[in-house]
């Protein structure tokens, strides 16, 4: 029994570890490359755009 | 006055141990033990009769192993250790110390939920991957492969089924499992951490600070089409493929060349004072390019992995031998996994490292023949009156003992030998129980000095040489030799206090 819930306890941890990360919102610069929906929307005629924002101003 | 055949099981086994541990030429370790073993067979000195036994200790280990070893191809073959680096290197958020530390938490967990040889097989290709995906040096790839097989082999101590050599000698002491883990599980948790914590100190100075980050975030990861050809680099194309060879031919790790994929772009922050740490560098380019496993057929394979496991526990209350289990969990797999993708058996046939299941065969038999030629008798003369005066002696004769015999002939017959002596001591309750589980220490923990002293280490060599990594023995026994007698014991010591103070 208790070998068991060892076992089990194991087998919960295991999963957490290796199950991807939640992104955090304010971790670091993120980089992001935004594409307009729809490409006719873009009035400036530009593809992409790159753009660096910090998450916390 | 010693008689021939006792002076000719001597040297044959003085020179298979010399030639072990000097492997001339670098020859495969199960040679010196299968030329010695035929020797010591032709001389008649481990009969035929013997030879029946002896398979029947090792079929049930070989065929465990066999089966993880089938589970762990199959898993490779779907992707899922890539798909574990990058989580892992995700969660470690561009620290390398949290990614020492996770790597070691999954290792342990890794043997709790498996056994050595499983984890081995299972954790060593992960954090290949790791180091591959983060690009590290060959001397900041050394602590993360280290001490994660010291740590999953280490961490079969604690619960009986973690390892073979502990059910072995589980049996003919008639010690339940509930009651071994009461007895191990502090004192050897002990021992682990401890080896942890040396083996971070030790390598304080390789383990880089900061390593760069992937993006969190699965969806993006996941999803190809999120990172636009823009920012990739369009050389890096040619080199990428879906499962990587992390070195493209055999590579020292203490004795590092120029390595084309790991040095090409040396990161800029690994050699930064560390109170003065930059934001780690995102990877966004193709040779890391995210994982993408047929999840249906990935969980279904973790799901068959997880019910053969705990089929294990099961059936063998039912008396249902664990190697049949893992065979049927093993065959479910292959199974699956042709009529799913197609794929036959010839990459397990070519990938399966035979040649350790021919090395458990072979220095059992040579052990054997020690252990016929008056051996056992020897050591029970020699310790019975030490290990009799008090648990303390008990402890550590018996830890001490395990470990030596471990280091020079693997610890699979040793336990063996070692189960013997003490059943033939006809020692008092307490007294065998406490002297057992020293036995079991010094098999489980003090066998790390040399690869030889585990099957689980030398499926660990055999895995780094696989994909191109070279670490020499003498390198593993440079670390070793400084961290295991320590924590060895301090988990012994661990034990005495545990037990008198809990149980006797």
């Amino acid at each position: 029994m208790f070998m068991g819930s060892l076992m089990f306890i194991s087998a919960g941890f295991l999963y957490w570890l290796l199950k991807p990360p939640v992104p955090h919102s304010n971790y670091m610069l993120q980089e992001e490359i935004s594409f307009p929906k729809n490409p006719s929307q873009n009035s400036e005629g530009v593809a992409g755009c790159l753009i660096s924002q910090p998450s916390i101003r | 006055m010693l008689d021939f055949t006792t002076i000719y099981t001597l040297t044959v086994f003085s020179l298979m141990v010399l030639f072990l541990f000097w492997r001339p030429h670098g020859i495969n370790e199960s040679i010196p033990p299968t030329i010695s073993a035929l020797f010591i067979f032709f001389a008649g000195i481990v009969p035929l009769s013997d030879i029946f036994k002896i398979l029947g200790f090792v079929s049930g280990a070989s065929i465990t192993i066999l089966s993880t070893i089938v589970m762990s191809i199959v898993l490779d073959s779907i992707g899922f250790f890539r798909w574990a680096a990058f989580n892992l290197v995700k969660r470690a958020k561009g620290s390398g110390v949290m990614l020492y530390w996770y790597i070691n938490l999954l290792c342990f967990l890794m043997t709790m939920f498996f056994n050595n040889d499983g984890s081995i097989l299972i954790t060593t290709p992960i954090i290949i991957q790791i180091v591959t995906i983060l690009k590290l040096k060959a001397n900041q790839q050394f602590p993360y492969l280290l001490s994660g097989a010291l740590i999953a082999t280490a961490s079969s101590a604690p619960i009986a089924v973690s390892n073979l050599a502990n059910l072995i000698a589980l049996k003919i002491i008639g010690l339940d499992l509930n009651s071994y883990v009461s007895m191990m599980f502090v004192p050897s948790m002990i021992g682990i951490i401890t080896i942890s914590l040396l083996l971070f100190y030790y390598f304080s100075k390789d383990i880089p600070k900061i390593i760069n980050v992937l993006p969190v975030g699965n969806n993006e990861v996941n999803n190809p089409k999120a990172f636009p050809t823009i920012l990739r680099d369009p050389s890096s194309k040619k080199q990428h493929k879906p499962h990587p060879q992390p070195h493209s031919g055999p590579q020292s790790l203490l004795h590092p060349e120029p390595h084309p994929h790991l040095d090409e772009h040396p990161h800029p922050h690994h050699n930064q004072h560390p109170h003065h740490p930059t934001p780690p560098h995102q990877l966004i380019d193709n040779i890391i390019s995210p994982p993408e496993p047929d999840m249906s057929m990935f969980k279904v394979c973790i799901v068959i992995v997880a019910l053969t496991r705990a089929g294990l526990f099961i059936g063998t209350s039912f008396g249902i031998p664990m190697e049949w289990i893992g065979i049927f969990g093993a065959l479910l797999l292959i199974g699956y996994r042709w009529y799913h993708r197609g794929d036959g058996v010839n990459d397990i046939v070519k990938k399966t490292p035979w040649h350790i299941i021919l090395f458990a065969f072979s220095i059992y038999v040579v052990v054997y023949s020690l252990h016929n030629i008056g051996l056992t008798g020897w050591i029970v003369e020699q310790l019975r009156g030490p290990i009799l005066a008090n648990h303390l002696n008990a402890c550590l004769i018996s830890g001490g003992l395990l470990t030596v015999m471990s280091n020079l002939f693997n610890n699979l017959p040793s336990v063996m030998i070692g189960t013997f002596t003490l059943t033939g001591m006809v020692l008092d309750i307490p007294t065998l129980h406490i002297a057992y589980l020293a036995t079991i220490i010094g098999a489980d923990i003090g066998s790390l000095i040399t690869p030889m002293g585990t099957l689980a280490s030398l499926i660990w060599m055999f895995i780094l040489r696989e994909n191109g990594i070279k670490i020499r023995w003498a390198d593993s026994v440079k670390v070793t030799i400084m961290v295991i007698p320590i924590g060895l014991l301090i988990s012994l010591l661990s034990l005495y206090v545990w037990v008198e103070w809990l149980f006797y």
